[in-house]
């Protein structure tokens, strides 16, 4: 038999579903670059004429410290969550208090697998009593489905909650920087925009450009920042107005990439990169995020031998002594680089900094050997071997000052 | 400025084949669409609540001109209307969904409607192309519904009339897989000939 007879018609442009956003013939006619995330495409930069791909990820990721950046997030999985057990059902599957999150304001935290380990993460925000919304993950939203539905309906089906994606109907504009608010202010209306009156993780209706936008106070930069929900079919007349309030602020669309460098400076894990189906809150300490005085699912294994190991992996920041070398993505954490040397951890992300001028990296490292100052050699195939001095893994702002602007 | 529509910039030419009589695929945007969640007594309710007959078996549907009710599954039903009837509807039934333990969310813009139109064999035909379910006359009749896929894509369809040897058969897709869809539906009826209408 051909491998035609089992393809059928599911070749070349058919091969698969490719998913765009609302904002794709935006980004591309702004010169985006594309990168497939599942069957998404989504911007991995925008690249000037003649400018390379990394110049242009560091420039975007500059703009949004200094000023104010666009990002399209709208392939973030989105849930709409009702019923008089809504609350009870997401307090059992998140590890953060849902049942006290009062309405108006959202809170970030983890889902867990019955082992403990890290399925995904997301934030949760309280429309009403008995309605939430959920922000989750773009890779992991049709895992957490069918996740969030095997509980709903095999586990506990006297619980009444209803579930829902949301994710195709609105674009999100994520805008965020030092500026984000002065921009959302010549554009917004119907809702107060002070630090006073919407602060950090809280969720308002209101208007930008005279469209009914779902605002969320959030952010994946450590920067002030806002997610704009808005209707699918706006989307580029809501984000053209922006641009187009702004040309003293500046605001500049940022892809992926950028996005990376900056939660890379803050150390905010990305699930599939800190995390690899292996890995507890623990090991990333997020201890922080585990609700005490009530349970969740996986909470009974992070008690288990094993997962209070001294010697379980620990995330850590990774600081190259010499602040050009890039150590790689997936190199193994060793004593000295040869051959033998029995890894330590490995390195899951790093990037050029273009805030710190250097470059910085996290990484998983064995908790006994885990204390800062403590110097380590990242070891790659093929690749110079790069010495690294660990640290907290936080880069930027730690106090978070930037964030609560 | 005027919304943009799921299939706004998909290029007519790129699908058409010819034919002497081509099946029909229109995008009708923004269809009112609200989702229902619940038991079977609160969607027998919410249909009295807005005017609609029964709908009681899975595959059922019931209408009053423009509005109508696909019952998809035991515990889901799907309101579809004149587009901007959405607001209306979901604020009629909000009480009703809180006060009996039930969801209603609005899709309007969150999948598109899909038009099938042509010779009832042609669009039998390609329908069976890509859709799993036995989609012959005797099997899924005009106003029968089901929620099922077609090729990798999930769609709810619904046969909608059937008059002088046509028919037409309605596709509710999700907004970033309608472009997919298309090309496929084109792709599986080129035989019959094959137009898109923006």
């Amino acid at each position: 038999m051909s491998f035609g007879a089992l393809a059928g018609v599911h070749r070349g442009d058919l091969f698969r579903p490719i998913r765009t956003t609302p904002l794709h013939a935006w980004a591309a006619a702004r010169g985006a670059v594309f990168e497939d995330v599942g069957n998404w495409k989504r911007p991995t930069a925008f690249p000037r004429p003649g400018e390379r791909l990394e110049a242009a990820a560091a420039r975007e990721a500059r703009a949004v410290r200094t000023s104010v950046g666009l990002a399209d997030a709208s392939t973030l999985g989105a849930f709409d969550v009702q019923g008089p057990d809504a609350a009870t059902f997401l307090d059992r599957i998140w590890t953060i208090d849902v049942a006290g999150l009062p309405v108006g304001r959202c809170r970030y935290g983890l889902v867990l697998k019955d082992d403990g380990t890290v399925l995904d993460d997301g934030v949760v925000c309280r429309l009403a009593p008995n309605r939430f919304l959920l922000s989750t993950t773009t890779g992991g939203a049709a895992r957490l489905h069918a996740w969030l539905e095997r509980w709903a309906q095999t586990e506990w089906p006297n619980l009444r909650v209803w579930i829902t994606p949301l994710a195709e109907g609105r674009a999100v504009i994520a805008v965020q920087g030092p500026r984000s608010r002065l921009l959302l202010r010549r554009a917004a209306s119907g809702v107060d925009l002070s630090p006073e009156a919407f602060p950090h993780m809280a969720w308002r209706d209101g208007e930008i450009a005279g469209v009914a936008a779902r605002i969320l106070r959030v952010s994946f930069t450590g920067e002030t920042g806002f997610e704009l929900q808005v209707p699918a079919s706006r989307a580029e007349e809501v984000i053209d107005t922006l641009l187009r309030l702004g040309p003293d602020l500046e605001p500049t669309p940022y892809g992926l990439e950028a996005m990376h460098l900056l939660r890379l400076e803050k150390g905010y894990i990305l699930v599939g990169h800190e995390t690899d189906g292996t890995v507890t809150p623990r090991d990333l300490g997020l201890e922080r995020l585990l609700a005490p005085g009530k349970d969740f699912l996986g909470k009974r294994s992070l008690d288990l031998a094993e997962h209070r190991r001294p010697d379980r992996p620990r995330l850590v920041g990774l600081l190259p002594l010499d602040p050009t070398a890039l150590p790689a993505v997936g190199g193994q954490l060793v004593e000295r680089a040869e051959p033998g040397a029995p890894s330590l951890g490995r390195v899951s992300s790093a990037g050029r900094s273009p805030t710190l001028g250097r470059t910085i990296a996290l990484g998983l490292v064995r908790g006994d050997r885990a204390r800062p100052g403590e110097r380590l050699t990242v070891f790659a195939a093929d690749r110079p071997p790069v010495e690294v001095e660990l640290r907290a893994p936080c880069f930027l702002d730690p106090e978070g000052a930037r964030l609560r602007g | 400025m005027a919304r943009i529509t799921a299939l706004a910039r998909l290029d007519p030419a790129a699908l058409a084949s010819a034919g002497p009589d081509p099946l029909v695929l229109r995008e009708v945007p923004f269809t009112a669409r609200l989702l229902l969640r619940g038991d079977a007594a609160l969607l027998a309710l919410a249909l009295e609540t807005v005017g609609l007959g029964p709908a009681e078996r899975v595959g059922a549907v019931a209408r009053v001109g423009e509005r109508r009710a696909l019952r998809l599954g035991p515990d889901r039903l799907v309101l579809l209307d004149r587009p901007g009837e959405e607001v209306g509807l979901e604020a009629r039934l909000a009480p009703l969904v809180g006060e009996r333990g039930g969801a209603v969310a609005d899709l309007t813009e969150a999948m598109t409607t899909l038009a099938l139109d042509g010779p009832e064999p042609a669009v039998r035909a390609t329908m069976a192309e890509g859709c799993p379910l036995d989609l012959h006359a005797r099997a899924f009749p005009p106003g029968r519904c089901a929620a099922s896929l077609y090729g990798k894509v999930p769609v709810w369809l619904k046969a909608v009339e059937a008059r002088a040897g046509r028919l037409r058969v309605e596709l509710q897709v999700d907004r970033s897989l309608a472009v997919h869809l298309a090309r496929h539906l084109a792709l599986a009826g080129r035989e019959f000939g094959f137009r898109f209408e923006s």
